[in-house]
């Protein structure tokens, strides 16, 4: 009989922890697939909200499924704090520990449908994937005895946006600031594939130490749910909206995306600005909401401040006016575009755009062109890359047909031309926009070299068919920079395949060669050219040919100092300079690269790059860039003088790189360069401290390293400098453990290192750095095991003599494979570290068998 | 006969508690003519709040059959055998719902009290549900049973604990078994 196996295993099953039930079922099944199967399945429904309408209150019963004072779980509910569309929100307390907490319960009594549970189920998901200070955070979530769900939330004690503004009558900045921090965290919720769907000021809180919380999630809508082209969407009911901040496409029960949260965002901005809402919406009929929102025109903030608004905004009426006139006009109404197209790409852009106004930069929103609007479209989606791609794919497809059909027939040039320049925007805003956005952000790497490679495919399609386009040209040239650096650039981001950067960096050398042959003035070809130089270099470099980096580093700095010197923005233009200086030093003698080993020449490129870095610049992100590379040339220098044993000096130059370091990360610390680089430096002070012979020091500093790049990898797994990076400083954390004596934990860091580039390199063979890295763990390991079997126990020294034997051989192969595919000065200290594990080997009494070479 | 029968039911209690199998069968018509009748005098009342749910049923219907204190070890086992009844009064009534709602010309619904306690849009569901415990009763009786002590007859796990002699924790595994059970065997029904 089907099931009486399975119950048996599936109640052993119940008294595990979940994490542990697959393992447990794997063995239990013994290889039973269908009784597997069918277990797995039961255990899929353990979940009380699959089951709760099960049984259907039969009538009568508790009519009143929740009384105040009641128990609800560990909770004791206090008093209702409002009631929505889904469900009735209370205020409990945990009784054990007394902690307040909200919670939600579905809405009325008896069988609830189940419809409402698969949205409370829903909401549950969407908030259990949302971890930020911002946003209300999900507790426990339960059934109760009378079978429906509850959701347990961080209880906020707060007022509604605009009303804590009017209160503390913030002005405008204060105002722009407080909004800017809900932007964040609704581009947080974008980013997690979270839109929000029903943003107002009675769902952003402010708590009375200024803190922004975003509430109730309840509508909200997993992106990747209805990702995937054509599949409808169920319309979200008017009633569930609150038609005054809903999108027109809400309103007319269009695909919501992260656009209509943006819309809403715009509708929240204009009323903290202006103490009005864009439009009064008397009337709840269905026709005359979707007149107003879809149809009328809204009033310009600055023109809707009366007397009131500019007294609460401690201001007055004129001077308010003035303030908000212009900017504040232009991104209110961007935001508020009936079109999604034409809104803020992301809440993130909203916010920047805030920023640059509250810092004087020309504002985005003024540059609302017809280019820019047709790519819109597509930018919006961005979320969803996958989604984008097929979705571009279609639009262009359909474009390009109707393109080349339009071409032969020669009346409809115009509108031929008109689809040439649409498809080539939008190939432009696939490669540019879209990849710039999701550039910086965790687990985008793969994505990124996606979207690069689908843009590149139309321009390549269109150059095909318009021979001599140079501005085509110069495009594609680009955006074979951007995917070979998404395929394998070392020193970002990438995905492992060198050959593929070094080929598509080749590709675009070539393009800019022969555009600068035509015109050797164009700017912006020679800045093409320079940049191919220098990614190549490096490139290069990392596949073995090291002399050919440095003549391509040369190449570079020739270019960009050339350019420097016809060039008005001086600082952009140095800071080029500088970063090429520093790439050219480390190729010619920095010890952590392929370079050719010669010190001296290193240490005038870094001198030199750093007297050009000397002054700051006005423009931020320029400044931002300086002192960035400023960091970056102190950790050069103290890299040297640590290799002259020079501790103490070169402690102090790291300190200060770190130091530095730390205020890039504090002003910005969602850009996953600035968490790298300070873990860069902790990594740095740790190797330096156990040279110097001060492990405990070198503990520190290399726990704090291992943490950071464990959040950097765990956010992007698919990004090999995470892998590689990670593996690096563990194998530092291990060495500093074994100075301090630590044995255990000694080997199971290093350890855990090598099989986590063992993984790696299982998927990409060929990746030379996380080769290194490897037959250096290795060969660590062998050490380690090597020193324990010379003072441990009998039998236990006999285990990890064997052990150091094995790893021996492996981690010499590692190297020999690494060796082979490019021998490197740099390799030395691999060799190194060989012939160490050898010696100590043979001193455990044992020959070692790999060093018959 | 007022009399015999609280002799009969007290009777049978005490059997069914030292293990006697076939006092649950005898108990089962008593049980389940006492809990119509039941449901009936509640209804007649004719109070607009009529508030009947299957825990007030069951325990009406034992007071009135047993009319004395109630003793702690009857009540429980006494339990065990009022779902089982409960469940039957519900399910009868439902399928006869069913067949009237799709016109197979079966004989019109007999005003049942049992109809208080079902929605017109909940039989389908309950029939296939019967369906479903029926198959679970093969798979492992005790997952039935447990359902319906917990649903039918409203018992909370200790008291369904008690009524099938079985630990609670017993009763909470085969609880878990039989709604995920029971959902799968729904959800591929449907």
């Amino acid at each position: 009989m089907r099931g009486s196996g399975a119950q048996k295993i599936f109640e052993a099953a119940l008294d595990l922890p979940s994490a542990g039930r697959a393992a447990f079922l794997d063995a239990a099944c013994q290889g039973n697939a269908e009784l597997h199967e069918e277990v797995a399945a039961l255990l899929g429904f353990l979940d009380d909200a699959y089951t709760a309408d099960l049984f259907p209150q039969l009538a009568g019963g508790q009519q009143q499924p929740l009384v105040l004072g009641e128990q609800i779980g560990p909770y004791r509910v206090l008093r209702e704090l409002g009631a929505g569309g889904m469900g009735v929100v209370f205020l409990a307390e945990r009784e054990d520990v007394g902690k307040r907490v909200a919670l939600k319960l579905v809405r009325e009594g008896g069988l609830a449908s189940a419809d409402r549970i698969r949205r409370f189920l829903l909401e549950r998901r969407v908030l259990a994937r949302l971890e930020h200070q911002n946003i209300a955070r999900l507790l426990d979530a339960g059934v109760t005895e009378f079978r429906l769900p509850y959701l347990v939330m961080e209880y906020v004690e707060g007022l509604p946006i605009d009303r804590y503004c009017d209160e503390r009558r913030l002005t405008i900045a204060e105002r722009i600031e407080l909004f800017r921090t809900v932007c964040h965290a609704v581009h947080y919720a974008h980013q997690s594939l979270v839109v929000h769907r029903d943003l107002k000021p009675s769902n952003i809180l402010v708590t009375a130490d200024g803190q922004v919380k975003l509430l109730d999630f309840g509508i909200a809508k997993l992106l990747e749910e209805n990702a995937s082209l054509g599949v409808a969407e169920p319309r979200t009911g008017l009633l569930m909206l609150t038609p005054e901040y809903a999108s027109p496409e809400q309103v007319r029960g269009e695909p919501v995306t992260t656009a209509s949260d943006v819309y809403s965002l715009g509708v929240v901005l204009y009323q903290l600005l202006t103490g009005r809402r864009p439009y009064r919406i008397a009337s709840r009929s269905a026709a005359d909401i979707e007149r107003i929102v879809c149809h009328a025109a809204p009033e310009r903030p600055s023109a809707a401040i009366d007397q009131m608004a500019a007294q609460a905004r401690d201001s007055s009426l004129d001077r308010l006016r003035r303030r908000v006139r212009g900017d504040l006009d232009t991104i209110v109404l961007k935001a508020l575009s009936k079109e999604p197209v034409r809104r803020y790409l992301s809440a993130a852009q909203l916010s920047d755009d805030l920023r640059r106004h509250l810092v004087r930069l020309p504002v985005l929103a003024r540059g609302d062109t017809a280019a820019y609007r047709a790519g819109m479209f597509l930018r919006r989606h961005w979320l969803a890359v996958a989604a984008a791609v097929a979705m571009v794919e279609i639009l262009i497809a359909g474009v390009v047909a109707t393109a080349w059909q339009a071409r032969r027939a020669d009346a409809q040039r115009i509108v031929a031309e008109e689809r040439f320049r649409d498809v080539r925007a939008l190939a432009n805003t696939i490669l540019f926009d879209v990849h710039d956005a999701i550039a910086d952000l965790p687990g985008a790497t793969r994505a990124r070299a996606l979207v690069v490679n689908r843009g590149l495919e139309y321009l390549n399609r269109l150059s095909g068919q318009v021979r001599g386009d140079l501005t085509l040209k110069g495009e594609i040239a680009q955006a074979y920079i951007r995917l070979g650096m998404a395929q394998g650039y070392p020193s970002g981001a990438n995905l492992g395949d060198l050959a593929g950067a070094r080929a598509s960096l080749q590709k675009a050398l070539a393009l800019a060669s022969e555009l600068v042959a035509v015109d050797s003035q164009d700017l912006r070809s020679r800045r093409t050219l320079a940049l191919a130089h220098e990614k190549l270099g490096d490139v290069k470099a990392w596949t073995g040919d090291v002399p050919g980096a440095v003549g391509e580093a040369r190449e570079a700095l020739r270019g960009w100092r050339s350019l420097a010197s016809v060039q008005q923005d001086s600082m952009g233009a140095q800071l080029a300079v500088a970063i090429s200086m520093t790439k050219l030093g480390d190729l010619l003698g920095h010890p952590a690269f392929p370079n050719l080993g010669d010190r001296v020449a290193a240490d005038t490129q870094y001198r030199g790059a750093l007297a050009l870095l000397g002054a700051s610049s006005s423009d931020p992100t320029v400044d931002r860039g300086r002192r960035r590379q400023v960091a970056l040339i102190q950790e050069r220098l103290a890299a040297m003088l640590k290799l002259d044993g020079s501790y103490d000096a070169a402690l102090a130059a790291f300190g200060r790189s770190l130091a530095l370091r730390e205020e890039l990360y504090r002003e910005d610390r969602t850009s996953m360069d600035a968490v790298r680089d300070v873990a860069v430096s902790r990594e740095s002070l740790c190797e330096t401290q156990l040279a110097r012979g001060d492990p405990r020091s070198a503990a520190s500093h290399c726990r704090k390293a291992v943490e950071l790049y464990q959040s950097l990898h765990a956010a992007d797994p698919g990004n090999a400098q995470g892998v590689t990076d990670l593996a690096r400083a563990e194998g530092g954390a291990s060495e500093a453990q074994a100075g301090l004596g630590r044995w255990t934990e000694a080997l199971s860091q290093m350890d855990r290192g090598a099989a986590l580039l063992k993984e790696f390199l299982r998927a990409n063979p060929g990746n030379l750095p996380a080769g290194r890295q490897i037959a250096r763990h290795l060969l660590s390991s062998s050490i380690l095991r090597a020193r324990l079997a010379r003072s441990g126990a009998g039998n236990e020294q006999q285990r990890y003599r064997d052990e150091a034997d094995s790893l021996y051989a492996s981690g010499r192969r590692a190297l020999a494979r690494s060796l082979a595919l490019g021998a490197t000065p740099a390799d030395t200290a691999d060799e190194g570290l060989a012939r160490e594990a050898e010696a100590r080997l043979a001193r455990g009494g044992r020959t070692a068998p790999g060093g018959r070479r | 006969m007022a009399h015999t029968q609280q002799h009969d039911v007290t009777g049978l209690l005490q059997s069914l508690s030292r293990g006697d199998p076939t006092a649950f069968d005898r108990l089962f018509p008593l049980v389940y003519r006492e809990l119509r009748r039941v449901a009936h005098a509640q209804l007649s009342r004719e109070r607009p709040d009529h508030t009947l749910d299957s825990v007030a049923l069951v325990n009406e219907a034992y007071l009135r059959l047993v009319q004395s204190p109630i003793e702690c070890q009857n009540r429980v086992h006494f339990f065990a055998v009022a779902a089982r009844a409960m469940r039957s009064i519900l399910i009868d009534y439902a399928r006869a719902r069913l067949a009237a709602k799709r016109g197979s010309g079966a004989p019109t619904v007999p005003l049942d009290q049992a109809a208080v306690l079902i929605n017109d849009d909940k039989v389908e569901h309950l029939v296939a549900l019967d369906d479903a415990l029926h198959r679970l009763e093969a798979v492992n009786r005790e997952a039935s049973q447990t359902v319906e002590c917990r649903y039918f007859a409203g018992l909370s796990l200790e008291e369904a604990a008690e009524a099938l002699d079985l630990s609670v924790a017993t009763v909470r595994r085969r609880w878990s078994f039989a709604k995920a059970w029971l959902r799968r065997e729904l959800d591929e029904a449907s």
